[in-house]
């Protein structure tokens, strides 16, 4: 109990922000050699280049609309077909996962932000707990879809918009997390210590606490950014997502729900690249979960 | 005394039957015998908001309302006003007394005759609770002579009253004086009609069932737009809400449906290959028109305005938005109607002239000052339109932002100018019903172009509305569409048709402003 | 256990009080209001503010709350705006629907979810394990809204063999009531058991390698006993928390599958009041809906401190 705060985070448990050098580089060679991981990191990473890069080679202009190309399926020149606007799918798929990238990296950040905040004070404050959990528990009363639209529906269209209500539905969740995991870490011993050598709550809980149970709050962080990709896609397909004609993946699918018949390229593909985006966030996120959850 | 008698308004309406009953005669069915019995799903998009026909007022709530309500005046095939309720209408050389003479022996779904204190009774609670009391804000007293007499007297003269009255978009359906203390809302469609109410879940089914002792209005030879004489044939009729398209289609192929609402053309077309669907094409559903914010810079300016209506090119929007099911049309009424402008082609319209929309915004001066475009995602058409001429605006060199909402948000944003400068809407009962519709989107202080003052518009108005002949009514008329038009005070687009199908069973089926299962038979 | 429940049941009044704060904010800052919707787009301001007092939404907001908050003490959740019925009413006839809905793409959850997971883990790192995984992960992965486009076009319009929407209540013709709901709840429950199989897998592997298991392994017990008798009971205990997840997930993606097969059910009811503005529909539904999600974490927390009596003195 007289150890000093230097000390004791040299014995707090083993989480990447205290590990030495080799222990990091045994997790990142654990982290490459996990398959499923490996799979998920490729797709992701096909595609953000594809999102990043896209835009800037591809000739063709994803708003560009004819009533002469309508409906046009795929082929070697509109690779995924056209939609009723006569615009190609495949220039709006590789714009579209610009913007629905953006919005599920946006979601994760102020989810992520806020819920660690909301969650690290409710953990650590008891007083603040009770106030903070019960805005969290109502928030969660709702299932998380109907409350997006509730925000969306509230705040108008917009893509600004959209990210607020998606952050706000899913932020509980981390929340929640953060705060089980600084409540089990603010008795811990090494807490005990840095508070007893007369170190500031906020510098104990965003220098010793937060550090220390950010492993968690990361892999759920993926599987936010996946359900964010999944839920804007509904948001759009409900009418209250980013506003037409952005080509957010949602908006391309919604734009061909009428032409399911017809024209079943409109919807299945842009539905194949969310798919696989997801599971390439999910299978990352179960990598990540493998290795650095010490439970398993 | 102007006697506006049924024998003068059989003389119009025969005409109409006559053409109405032409495609029957060219497909040979003329000659079928009506056969009673049956069921009948009409699957809808969307549902109606009431079931209170005083409260009601959308084309949703028509399409179910209108087999079950009557009214005393009511529109024909082309929307002019005809009889229904009243067998004789005597108007005053003033045009302020309008003295209805009821039918006998017409029954009420419960069963009860309607009478004159009935019909006064319905107006009166019209008067209260309806979105479009303003149609009877001019009545200064309602008596009842006799039980078949009802006579309204007006504090103004108002020679086009009927023009207001004849409306089916909130119709002012006679009701028993019973249901008439009940607030807003609280009615359920208990009238007349061939049809008669059994339930509605609030959300996707409605049903109805023929009136055995319906009195069809004798002095018709046949159904004619939302009046004539009416027969009821199916035995049960339903309504269902089905909000996908595609679902719809499917449904119908199931046998879960029997008749859809907006079938989507490319469904339309494969359906119309399969011998046990007929298609039909709905020429009258709504028009695709642009109102333009006259406050709100840049299009405050005359130049950029005429600039926007030089660029848009009213065929490429409506053949994406209506699915190449559209009819070009400059004016705000369908071409049949009694007050189609003679001088229509004057009207700019459909120019998609980039270079010419370049050369009006240098004149104005632009600078890339930002154009929104606001409209509702609800309604495909209508979002598609404003998609596609966001798309034309930006290559005659403007800078357009979309804003899309719901319905209702939609609604709510238009009615401020400081939001928007286009918004892309529909009008739906508007062009069938003619001019009169069109006073309060068009002139006065909520006008939908947000102008402050506009003489010229308002004399036209004026002599509109104090015109006693169709002659002048038309020349009235075809000021104001001109002045609208030259001032870029709204665009219209087009003139947007839909696609309906039915079983090929389903016999005599004939396409209006909202469906009619009146007068179609299983064959 | 008496005092837990009374606790956790006092809980939730703070809790759904602030549910019907937040709903009541939320709708009210939504652009456009009911008189709008009914007036019509074209009607006059005179028409709208008419129509409004008529609704009472003239009155000013938190007197609109309080009175709303006085009838809810009553039980009574208002008029609908637009359905001609009680909001109380309105639910009551949606809510089956929803119910069996979920009810139904649990039957199909459960069992599927549960053995495939204990099959993976079984066969872990074998080809079994990685089919079954893969299609878990897929299930997760699509789109629910997309999935049920493309069992539209597989099975009703290719097939024809399940209808593309509506409904048939089950005391009308009970075949037909399941044949209507199949879709749905299929495209509903390929997430459900995805989820459920990847954490009945991660569990069970859990369990696995604790000690007791590798003693009765050791000891010779085999392995499906190892499995059966040993393991399962363990595992319910994470699995009947999934449930609760389950659950919410199921009354989030009934919001669109609803919407998609046009079911008269609790989450077509919240779209469609919030997209007409019929305020007391929105705000009983949802309270509803949260009452419903709180009895539901109730239960669940209960059956986890029945099956695991450590969690009871938390």
């Amino acid at each position: 109990m007289t150890r000093s705060a230097a000390i004791a985070d040299s014995v707090a448990p083993a989480t990447v922000d205290h590990m030495g050098a080799p222990a990091r580089r045994r997790i990142l060679s654990k982290l490459l050699s996990h398959k499923g991981l490996t799979i998920g990191a490729t797709i992701v990473s096909l595609v953000v280049i594809a999102a990043l890069v896209g835009p800037l080679v591809m000739q063709g202009d994803p708003m560009k609309l004819s009533f002469r190309t309508r409906f046009l399926p795929p082929s070697a020149e509109h690779w995924f077909g056209t939609d009723h606007y006569g615009r190609d799918i495949f220039t709006r798929v590789i714009y579209g996962s610009h913007l629905s990238l953006a919005i599920g990296l946006a979601v994760v950040l102020i989810a992520g932000t806020g819920g660690t905040l909301i969650g690290a004070l409710a953990g650590y404050f008891k007083r603040l707990d009770a106030i903070l959990m019960r805005v969290m528990d109502a928030l969660m009363a709702f299932p998380s879809l109907m409350l997006a639209i509730g925000i969306a529906a509230a705040l108008g269209s917009g893509i600004a918009n959209v990210v607020i209500a998606l952050s706000v539905a899913y932020m509980p969740r981390t929340a929640r997390i953060v705060r089980a995991s600084v409540m089990t870490l603010r008795s811990a011993e090494f807490v005990e210590s840095a508070r007893v050598a007369g170190v500031g709550h906020m510098r104990i809980l965003f220098r010793h606490i937060l550090p220390n149970s950010m492993a968690p709050l990361i892999i759920d962080l993926t599987f936010i950014f996946a359900y964010a990709v999944l839920a804007d896609a509904a948001l759009s397909f409900l009418g209250v997502g980013p506003p037409p004609p952005a080509p957010s993946w949602g908006n391309i699918i919604a734009d061909g729900r009428d032409y399911i018949v017809e024209a079943p390229w409109i919807t299945i593909c842009p539905g194949i690249v969310i798919g696989l985006t997801v599971l390439g966030l999910n299978l990352f996120g179960d990598g990540l979960r493998d290795v650095l959850d010490p439970r398993l | 005394m102007a006697e506006w008698t049924r024998r003068r308004l059989l003389a119009t309406s025969a005409t109409v039957a006559a053409a109405a009953t032409l495609p029957r005669a060219a497909s040979g069915q003329a000659a079928a015998q009506p056969k009673p019995g049956g069921r009948a799903t009409v699957a809808m998009s969307a549902a109606t908001e009431t079931v209170d026909p005083h409260f009601s007022r959308s084309q949703v709530a028509r399409n179910v309302l209108m087999h079950m309500c009557e009214t005393l005046v009511t529109i024909d095939e082309r929307g002019s006003a005809q009889l229904q309720l009243a067998e004789e209408l005597a108007i005053s050389p003033d045009f302020k007394t309008f003295t209805f003479r009821l039918r006998k022996d017409v029954p009420f779904h419960n069963g009860k005759k309607m009478t004159s204190e009935d019909a006064k009774r319905s107006l009166e609670r019209y008067a209260r609770v309806s979105p479009e009391k303003a149609r009877l804000a001019n009545v200064d007293r309602m008596t009842t002579p006799d039980a078949s007499t009802l006579v309204v007297e007006l504090k103004s003269s108002m020679p086009s009253w009927i023009e207001l009255i004849k409306s089916p978009a909130s119709p002012m359906t006679i009701i028993p004086a019973e249901e008439c203390d009940k607030d807003a809302n609280q009615v359920r469609p208990i009238s007349t009609g061939p049809f008669s109410f059994v339930d509605w879940d609030g959300v996707t089914q409605l049903h109805g069932r023929r009136f055995a002792d319906y009195a069809p209005n004798k002095a018709y030879a046949g159904r004619d737009g939302y009046g004539g004489r009416r027969q009821a044939y199916l035995d049960e009729i339903t309504f269902a809400v089905a909000s996908e398209a595609s679902g719809r289609v499917a449904g119908l192929q199931s046998g879960q449906f029997d008749i859809l609402d907006e079938v989507p053309v490319q469904a339309a077309a494969r359906l119309a290959k399969d011998e046990r669907f007929k298609i039909y094409e709905q020429t009258k559903r709504s028009i695709n028109v642009v109102p333009v914010n006259v406050q709100r810079a840049p299009t405050d300016n005359l130049l950029v305005r005429q600039a926007i209506q030089a660029a848009i090119g009213q065929e490429e929007a409506m053949a994406i938005a209506a699915e190449g099911a559209f009819a070009l049309n400059p004016s705000f009424v369908y071409k049949d109607s009694e007050f189609y402008p003679a001088e229509a082609n004057r009207l700019i319209y459909n120019q998609n002239d980039p270079a010419r929309a370049k050369a009006l915004l240098a004149e104005a001066g632009y600078r890339g000052e930002e154009i929104v475009i606001l409209t509702s995602g609800d309604i495909p058409s209508l979002q598609e339109v404003a998609v596609v001429i966001a798309e034309q605006l930006k290559s005659a060199g403007m800078k357009v932002r979309l804003d899309v909402l719901d319905w209702p948000g939609a609604n709510a944003r238009r009615n401020d100018p400081t939001t928007h400068n286009l918004f892309s809407t529909a009008y739906a009962i508007q062009p069938l019903l003619g001019p009169f519709q069109y006073q309060r989107l068009f002139s006065g202080p909520s006008n939908w172009s947000f102008y402050k003052d506009d003489k010229a518009m308002e004399d036209a108005w004026q002599k509109l509305l104090s015109a006693t002949s169709k002659e002048d009514q038309r020349s009235a008329w075809q000021d104001i569409e001109l002045r609208v038009n030259n001032q870029v005070q709204q665009i219209k687009i087009g003139d947007r048709n839909l696609n309906q199908a039915t079983k090929s069973s389903i016999t005599n089926f004939v396409p209006y402003d909202g469906i009619r299962l009146w007068d179609i038979w299983y064959s | 256990m008496l005092i837990y429940v009374s606790r956790r049941l006092l809980g939730a009044v703070p809790v759904l009080i602030m549910v019907s704060l937040l709903a009541f904010a939320l709708i009210h800052i939504i652009p456009g209001d009911a008189a709008q919707v009914i007036a019509g787009p074209d009607a006059t301001a005179d028409q709208i503010a008419s129509i409004r007092a008529t609704l009472g939404l003239d009155r000013p907001i938190l007197e609109q709350f309080l009175v709303w908050l006085g009838n809810l003490a009553r039980f009574d959740l208002g008029m609908s705006f637009m359905l001609g019925r009680s909001v109380a009413q309105a639910i009551v006839e949606r809510l089956p629907v929803t119910l069996l809905l979920t009810l139904y793409s649990m039957v199909l959850t459960v069992p599927l979810g549960i053995l495939a997971g204990l099959i993976a883990a079984y066969k872990h790192n074998r080809w079994a394990d990685t089919a079954i995984m893969t299609v878990a992960l897929l299930g997760v992965s699509l789109p629910t809204f997309w999935l049920s486009i493309a069992g539209i076009l597989l099975f009703s319009v290719h097939l024809n063999w399940l209808p593309s929407g509506g409904y048939v209540p089950p005391t009308e013709d009970l075949l037909a009531c399941i044949r209507s709901l199949t879709l749905p709840a299929l495209a509903l429950a390929a997430f459900q058991i995805g989820l459920l199989a990847r954490m009945t897998r991660a569990t069970t592997l859990e369990i696995l390698r604790q000690d007791y298991v590798r003693t009765a392994r050791a000891k010779g017990v085999s392995e499906n006993k190892v499995l059966g008798r040993h393991a399962f009971a363990n595992v319910l205990v994470p699995v009947v928390t999934v449930i609760g997840i389950i659950v919410n997930v199921a009354l989030s993606g009934a919001v669109v599958i609803e919407e998609i097969f046009s079911l008269p059910g609790l989450g077509r009811l919240v779209v469609q009041g919030i997209l007409r503005r019929d305020y007391p529909v929105i705000q009983g539904s949802l309270l509803v809906v949260a009452m419903l999600m709180v009895f539901i974490n109730l239960m669940v927390d209960l059956l986890y401190a029945y099956l695991d009596p450590r969690v009871e003195n938390d």
